[in-house]
């Protein structure tokens, strides 16, 4: 358990990224993984603390979701306040997402945050056109084009993002040498 | 070599801005903005310009290749998609155990 002193980084719950992703598919949730469990699919070998997903922003889509986020517990993690989250007001429904292009929760399976626009990207619609198909468990996930994630990650511009981006080329790199052209 | 790394570096370590670089390098603003984003992959010799215009020198080196990213991506590129996330799982409850001990202590 961490001490809760001011100068140390909060401690993330362990992420069970699988599971989100199985209870994600249990409610009909329509999304895109993106980022480090994106490029984890796709062969990356480097640790991350959370699980990115890019939702569809129907109405529908966003009602599932928030079936999906009530059965996770998911509260809002803002800075400070990891460890415990906050709740919505009044529990998550579709309106709870009004006018927010992404948001960072903390579940009971980890970290995960929802992008309704990711970074360089135009949303759900842009990213699935390229997206492709990742068996996890008894479903089929889709996953954004390693491509897709490189695009995010530049116009993100964080130094963690663009130090990325040299690993992932490598990946893609040797995938194709690989001749490995799905997940 | 990572182009943006060097040149953010540099840049940090002159204290210019984006604009005050490129004006000594005789370069647009745009170009030292794109690959400090890692937009724009430099030639070297525009990266060496860029970084004279920092006030500092740009040494490179022959040395044996660090493969060992390689193996480890080479080590998931063999397992399906569903095994390369029960190993990041692996992974992560194995540092989560070590920060258990360290409670502990």
């Amino acid at each position: 358990m961490a001490s809760g002193r001011p100068s140390e980084p909060p401690t993330a719950p362990r992420l069970r990224p699988q599971a989100i992703l199985e209870l994600l598919a249990k409610h009909d949730v329509d999304y895109v993984v993106i980022g480090g469990i994106g490029a984890n699919i796709w062969g990356s070998p480097r640790g991350t603390l959370d699980l990115d997903v890019c939702a569809a922003t129907t109405r529908a889509n966003k009602k599932r979701l928030a079936a999906a986020l009530t059965e996770l517990d998911a509260r809002f993690r803002p800075p400070g306040l990891e460890q415990d989250g906050i709740a919505p007001p009044g529990g998550w429904d579709e309106r709870t997402f009004d006018s927010l292009i992404s948001l960072a929760t903390t579940t009971t399976l980890g970290w995960l945050d929802i992008w309704f626009v990711p970074d360089g990207t135009t949303g759900y619609d842009d990213l699935i056109k390229t997206a492709a198909d990742a068996r996890i468990g008894n479903h089929y996930v889709k996953v954004a084009a390693i491509a897709d994630i490189i695009r995010s990650k530049q116009a993100a511009g964080r130094n963690k993002d663009l130090a990325a981006i040299d690993h992932l080329r490598e990946l893609d790199a040797r995938r194709a040498e690989r001749g490995q052209s799905a997940p | 070599m990572i182009a943006w790394a060097l040149l953010q570096e540099a840049r940090r370590r002159s204290g210019l801005t984006q604009a005050e670089l490129a004006n000594r390098a005789g370069v647009p603003q745009s170009t030292v903005a794109k690959i400090e984003r890692g937009r724009r992959d430099p030639s070297l010799s525009t990266l060496e310009r860029l970084v004279r215009a920092a006030g500092l020198e740009l040494r490179i080196q022959l040395a044996p290749r660090d493969d060992h990213d390689l193996q480890l991506i080479d080590g998931m590129l063999d397992l399906t998609p569903e095994e390369r996330l029960a190993s990041l799982e692996h992974q992560l409850a194995a540092f989560s155990n070590v920060e258990v001990l360290r409670g502990q202590r």
